[in-house]
């Protein structure tokens, strides 16, 4: 951000050779950015002077060299240590193992990508072996860090497997170096007490669905047999409140999460839905777009919207939260804190499709219940439908051969933006990613077309959301305590 | 219909890629001569199926370019993220629970 | 009726490059196909629905699109051998070690230790603060009169 002083005289001395420097206008101001992910916003005068005639005034001139935009007087530790950081996952392996126990779900939510399957369905669970086989491979990986999650289908519905993979993940914990996380993603409709104490003791941190209100939630998640809104209450107030009332533990109570699903039902009611996450005590919220995969591809005409619609509705909700902090309420945005983090601590959001490459196989891997191994979970859905070209290998295969598979290094390839045109060229490159995945189902080709990308469009448009609220200083204020620095591991 | 191109404007790797991304691809047939790209497109829709595929060829041949001249930096950082990622054996070393 | 619209530039004054990126760009609104004809380059552009850009507007568009491309392409060729220098260095750089202090601290552990004193402090002057007003600090004798 600049500001220059009324009445003083442009002082711009030497021309300046700029380096690797992308622009993209937002209303009337331009955000430049480089590799190092530094980023200034400038007027139209000053981005004038800048690119046309290369001349600046001295004040904007220090702003560019101390950010890298100016290729004398390159403070390289402060360069390479902001790119070393921002790009920390190009050094380990996979951290987010994906573990799908099983298919069978009692759920029917309109835009399920996961292909569940009816309860009775017992040949889509995962047997207990293939799980330890599946962490044995895990712990091949050279990150610090191992995220294991445990998906469906609904999980609990193979409960033996999913508990002896906890206790057994927990096991080769206590010889290895590496730091474990476990959760589990859970509608809680088959949870119980006797399960809850279990997750907790072992530390599992429990995440749910929660898609707004009573109505909104039961329309998209059609549970026959109860309601399932009032099952994901009834269990995220228990787990809040043992997190909220634990003492004297050997163990940690992780407070709970809910992921929201935007279906185009779900469009209208941002305040609703932002509202009900308040009142059940959830301070982070996650606004994600549905994905054109799986069950959600099919229904697409049904449930599915376009990117224009999508962004409104972040657009509205980023804006009610903002209005919330300012009145003291706690609330966040996950989409945002992780674009964030990139933008103004140069840190990386964890988040496996916003990187270069993206972490097909490389950041993330995803078991399947049969012991097929895909690039991710998404890539899977697409196995499901009969398309095995995300598949890596299988639990018989060693870590190396999985990660040294064709369709690992091709995916690593196509989502290197290096080699992806537009992508190359934005302003936003530092900080953003591609999916194959999604490229493959909706445009046929696994490089993709971002010009007629909804996916692209859609992170544009958050990305100059976010840049724009950011030129008031008062949502800074806020958007940095979003992302106040929390110990990480550098590299 | 029949349409002559040069190889310097889009290149017959282009053109392969694609007719086999666009709908309808299978009827293009690209026939590569010297320094030119015959394209024959035998069916009902060919001038449509002519402008998909000489719009997709656009985006072939754009990030084809690109990959050429950025290959040395997208090198550096794909090698880097699959040597990384290729693994060691776990360490056993004791280590109490947090 | 679709209107075509052509182009015809001289492919020394805009590189090849830069007429198939700036082209490129419009590619989901118009169809386009580059030619060469006369030693030149003649890019034919036609709307894909009816309702597409106001050809005036496109010209517009084009130029700035130009503009931009051809700054670029200059700034990537100028820098082209440094960049690849700065991104390799990034990838092997290894930061200094931290000075640490006599107690062995790091400077984020340094920092956060004096914002704890600080803290500390902060409460210490508020306790002492209310105990002026309790009157505890003053002696017995101060308080009642010597015996």
């Amino acid at each position: 951000m600049t500001s220059k002083k009324p009445g003083k005289k442009n002082t711009a001395k030497n021309s300046l050779d700029l380096i690797n420097i992308r622009w993209r206008k937002i209303k009337n101001k331009f955000i430049i950015t480089n590799d190092f992910g530094y980023y200034l916003s400038l007027n139209q005068k000053e981005f004038n002077d800048l690119i046309y005639k290369n001349k600046v005034s001295e004040k904007l001139k220090e702003e560019l060299i101390s950010k890298g935009f100016i290729k004398t007087h390159m403070d390289f530790d402060d360069l390479f240590s902001r790119w070393k950081n921002s790009n920390s996952y190009l050094f380990w392996g996979p951290s987010l193992h994906i573990l799908v126990t099983t298919l069978r779900c009692n759920h029917k939510c309109v835009y399920c990508q996961s292909q569940a399957v009816g309860i009775s369905n017992d040949k889509t669970d995962m047997p207990t072996s293939i799980a330890k086989k599946s962490v044995d491979i895990a712990f091949y990986s050279t990150a610090p860090v191992l995220t294991f999650e445990f998906q469906g289908g609904e999980p609990l519905y193979n409960w033996e497997t999913v508990s002896k993979a906890i206790k057994y993940i927990r096991e080769k914990e206590k010889n290895s170096d590496k730091k474990i996380n476990i959760s589990i993603v859970s509608n809680f409709s088959v949870m119980d007490e006797k399960k809850a104490k279990f997750l907790m003791e072992n530390e599992v941190s429990i995440c749910t669905s929660l898609d707004g209100p009573e109505k909104l939630h039961n329309k998209n998640r059609i549970y026959t047999q109860a309601n399932s809104y009032r099952e994901t209450i009834k269990w995220l107030k228990y787990f809040n409140s043992m997190h909220d009332n634990q003492t004297n533990l050997s163990y940690r109570i992780f407070k709970p999460s809910a992921l929201t699903t935007i279906s185009c039902d779900s469009l209208k009611y941002h305040k609703e839905i932002i509202d009900e996450f308040v009142k059940n005590d959830l301070n982070t919220i996650f606004l994600r777009p549905l994905s054109p995969i799986g069950f959600a591809k099919k229904m697409w005409n049904k449930i599915g919207y376009d990117s224009k619609s999508f962004l409104k509705f972040y657009k509205d909700s980023l804006n009610y939260i903002l209005s919330l902090n300012k009145k003291g309420i706690d609330i966040k945005e996950k989409t945002a804190i992780m674009l964030l983090n990139k933008i103004l601590n140069a840190k990386d959001s964890g988040f496996v499709d916003l990187r270069c490459p993206c972490g097909a196989g490389i950041g993330q891997v995803a078991y399947n219940h049969n012991g097929d191994i895909y690039t991710c979970d998404e890539g899977r859905m697409v196995g499901w439908e009969g398309e095995d070209i995300f598949k890596i290998g299988t639990v018989k295969d060693s870590y190396k051969k999985i990660i040294n598979s064709l369709t690992t290094r091709t995916c690593a390839i196509t989502s290197n933006l290096e080699n992806q045109f537009t992508c190359s060229r934005c302003a936003y490159r530092p900080y953003c990613g591609v999916c194959p995945v999604i490229n493959y189902e909706s445009q046929n080709d696994i490089w993709g077309n971002n010009l007629s990308s909804e996916r692209c469009k859609i992170f544009m448009g958050i990305f100059d959301i976010i840049f724009e609220l950011m030129e008031d200083p008062k949502n800074m204020e806020i958007f940095n305590s979003w992302v106040e620095d929390k110990k990480e591991i550098t590299v | 219909m029949k349409y002559e191109t040069f190889e310097d404007l889009y290149s017959y790797e282009a053109l392969n890629i694609a007719k086999n991304i666009i709908k309808d691809g299978e009827s293009v047939v690209i026939t590569k001569l010297k320094n030119k790209n015959i394209i024959n497109i035998d069916c009902e829709n060919s001038e449509k199926i002519f402008k998909e595929l000489m719009n997709e060829a656009l985006n072939q041949q754009c990030r084809i370019d690109l990959s050429k001249k950025n290959f040395k930096v997208s090198q550096m950082i794909i090698t880097k993220a699959l040597i990384s990622a290729l693994g060691e054996e776990p360490k056993n070393k004791k280590r109490g629970r947090k | 009726m679709s209107k075509t619209i052509e182009f015809i530039y001289d492919e020394k004054k805009y590189p090849l490059e830069v007429i198939r990126y700036v082209f490129y760009t419009l590619s989901d609104r118009f169809w386009v196909i580059i030619n060469k004809t006369e030693n030149k380059i003649k890019v034919s552009l036609e709307p894909i629905t009816e309702n597409s850009s106001d050809i005036k507007n496109i010209k517009k568009e084009i130029e700035e699109e130009f503009r931009h491309e051809l700054i670029r392409q200059k700034i990537w060729n100028d820098n082209k051998d440094l960049r690849e220098y700065l991104i390799q260095k990034a990838i092997t750089y290894t930061p200094p070690a931290p000075k640490s202090s006599e107690d062995g601290l790091t400077p984020e552990e340094e920092k956060e230790l004096e914002k704890l004193i600080k803290e500390v402090e902060e409460e210490l002057s508020k306790e002492m603060n209310k105990e002026k007003k309790n009157d505890i600090k003053k002696t017995w004798e101060e308080k009642y009169g010597k015996k």
